[in-house]
């Protein structure tokens, strides 16, 4: 032992190096893609808007209350952007408003729906075969099989249309997608070798469950969470194009939409743009999120 | 196992996942706030007639009385109570409706699976090539354009720039609809003889169709591909060449048949979410669907149409998942002998 100690450069005994020096690796892999890095790029720019949309956007103020018929039904120029509303509002600006509560909602409905899908999909996978996993894995096929839309539209239509109301409808309705991976997941890490030398040595449950199973689920939970980003905020915009979510006069992306949509085609900038931003934010999310599981993935065979 | 008894196996288990999503829909329709005998009537109904309502709606017994009444009723009779906001038997609005939306997935589907496939194939085929690279490019801007932003963007093409599709409706405006067989005006509309009508009604639905079917569309061109090209570099196939296999027969029947298992399961899925992101698109182009109405009666808290357009929409979510599986445990024998449904 001592002389392999002495052989060993003592950096790579520092976990802290260590760290440093994976995360450097991963790095590396994930710029080595450009489509990776191009997602990162879009994914940032995103962010920026959104927490300082106050600061960023050309017309803070009309993301409320604003009416200014003088300057309503403007096309697009270097004043605005992307042109005005119906009612004189700045589009660009509200969308860059629309996007800040868009990830808000994004952020809470995977707050919520993540840790509760992946806990019930790793005690139904690492009791599969009993009748816990018969009974959640059931439950989770129920809720599987309405179209997620559908439920939270219905959700969402019982309770009040608020913001926070839609937030719970779809972190209803997306919870069961968590259950199901980590379910198969689960269900086969737990017949690994360490897991059972856990059980043997007398670790408890939930050691087994969140020190053993866990960590192995989360490079696949890692790649999910950052494509779901993208799918619960186009979720979100369907609702709020219905009417559902963030209520006027506040921006939506969807509300703005089936907005712009009376207006075409004569007034094409105020439905278009909006629906160019979902897209936008999307494909940020997605390359960003296939880059990710690229990098976490084991080297390809 | 069999075939046979692996279908009655799944169609037992559809069975049994219908009788829970309808336990969760009646739940989802008793928490709504307010008293429905009373929002059926309107508030200056007197409280005996609104208590006579409620006795008949047997909304005076238990919470498990309730839902044993309300399921007798939907399948003994199809009765699904009254809208409040046609003031029609839901059943009779779902019956209108919904014709129009399966014509309309209908189409997409046929889109999804034709196009989705042969791009695939071709994709797997020219693996690397400028034509893969194409439409590798295509699918993914496929794939995270939602199907609302491809209809505002088809739309603005195809009826404003270029005048070349109708925006709105399942007809142009004025021509009488075929005699109703089936409710689906294409089908109908052959059926009586008049292809005009049926040009103008598939006309109506053409750019809706492309806008549904692009994203699931592109997704299953990804999926061919790379499930063929996974294929493509296993043993079986080398052996098969090695003996002098034709290379159509080794592609069609030893390549393509094992590559499809898993598109054709996302495809199934994707055609069936179809009918949830449906009422966007037939918002945008103003077509009279069911997920347009379902839309109304959801925003007017119309509870017993929510509950039958949700069930309706259900059902076929559940038809479709079981013809998928049956369809896959044909392709891969592995999950019928084995017993199991992924």
């Amino acid at each position: 032992m001592m002389t392999e100690k002495m052989f060993t450069p003592n950096a790579i005994e520092n976990p802290r190096v260590r760290r440093l020096d994976s995360l450097k690796k991963s790095w590396y892999k994930f710029s080595r893609n450009w489509l990776s890095l191009l997602g990162l790029v879009i994914v940032v720019i995103i962010v920026f808007l959104a927490v300082f949309a106050p600061y960023v956007a050309p017309y803070p103020q009309h993301a409320g209350k604003f009416i200014d018929f003088k300057f309503m039904n403007q096309p697009p120029s270097w004043q605005h952007l992307m042109g005005t509303d119906e009612i004189g509002r700045d589009v660009f600006s509200r969308i860059i408003f629309a996007y800040r509560s868009a990830l808000f909602m994004a952020i809470v409905v995977l707050a919520i729906s993540v840790p509760f899908g992946t806990l019930a999909g790793l005690i139904a996978g690492y009791y599969s075969g009993s009748w816990i996993d018969t009974v959640i894995m059931r439950v989770t096929d129920v809720f599987i099989s309405i179209p997620p839309i559908l439920l939270a539209l219905s959700i969402a239509a019982v309770l009040r249309p608020t913001l926070v109301n839609t937030m719970i409808a779809v972190s209803v309705s997306w919870w069961p997608w968590y259950t199901r991976m980590t379910y198969s997941l689960a269900s086969s890490i737990k017949n690994e070798f360490y897991v059972h030398a856990a059980e043997i040595t007398g670790a408890s449950k939930t050691h087994i469950l969140f020190h053993e199973i866990l960590p192995n689920c989360s490079s696949s939970l890692f790649t999910k969470i950052a494509l779901d980003i993208g799918w619960v905020t186009l979720v979100g915009a369907a609702l709020s194009f219905v009417g559902l979510g963030e209520q006027p006069p506040k921006p939506g992306l969807g509300d703005m939409i089936s907005k712009g949509i009376e207006r075409m085609p004569a007034q094409w900038w105020i439905a278009l743009f909006p629906a160019l931003a979902i897209m936008f934010l999307v494909l940020g999310f997605n390359l960003f999120g296939d880059g990710i599981r690229d990098t976490l993935s084991p080297e390809e065979g | 196992m069999r075939l046979g008894p692996f279908i009655l196996r799944r169609l037992a288990l559809s069975i049994f996942v219908l009788f829970g999503l309808s336990i969760l829909i009646f739940l989802i329709a008793r928490v709504i706030p307010g008293d429905p005998a009373r929002m059926a009537l309107g508030p200056r109904t007197p409280v005996d007639v609104v208590e006579k309502l409620r006795q008949k709606m047997h909304l005076d017994k238990s919470l498990p009385q309730q839902y044993g009444f309300w399921l007798r009723d939907i399948i003994t009779r199809g009765d699904l109570g009254d809208s409040l906001l046609t003031r029609r038997p839901v059943k009779q609005d779902i019956r209108e409706f919904f014709p129009a939306t399966l014509e309309l997935v209908g189409l997409t589907a046929i889109f999804i699976v034709v196009f989705g496939i042969s791009l695939g194939v071709i994709s797997a085929r020219y693996a690397n090539t400028w034509v893969d690279k194409v439409v590798r490019l295509f699918s993914y801007l496929g794939i995270v354009t939602p199907a609302f932003a491809w209809a505002v963007i088809l739309m603005l093409l195809f009826c404003f720039v270029w005048y070349l599709f109708p925006s709105y409706g399942r007809l142009t405006e004025g021509v009488i609809p075929p005699v109703t067989i089936t409710g689906m005006y294409t089908i109908d509309s052959l059926l009586n003889g008049r292809l005009d009508l049926f040009w103008d009604a598939f006309v109506h639905l053409i750019l809706p169709a492309i806008a549904l079917a692009l994203p699931p569309m592109s997704q299953a061109a990804r999926l061919t591909r790379s499930s063929m090209a996974d294929n493509q570099n296993k043993d079986y196939i080398a052996s098969m060449i090695a003996y002098g296999v034709p290379s159509r027969i080794v592609s069609r029947k030893y390549l393509l048949k094992p590559s499809l298992i898993s598109p054709l399961t996302v495809m199934g899925l994707d055609i069936a979410a179809t009918f949830g992101y449906a009422f966007m698109v037939e918002q945008i182009f103003a077509f009279p669907g069911l997920a347009r109405y379902g839309i109304q009666v959801m925003l007017n808290k119309d509870v017993n149409a929510i509950v039958g357009v949700v069930m309706v929409l259900g059902v076929v979510f559940i038809i479709l998942n079981l013809t998928i599986d049956i369809l896959v445990s044909y392709l891969d024998p592995r999950i019928r002998l084995l017993g199991r449904s992924s």
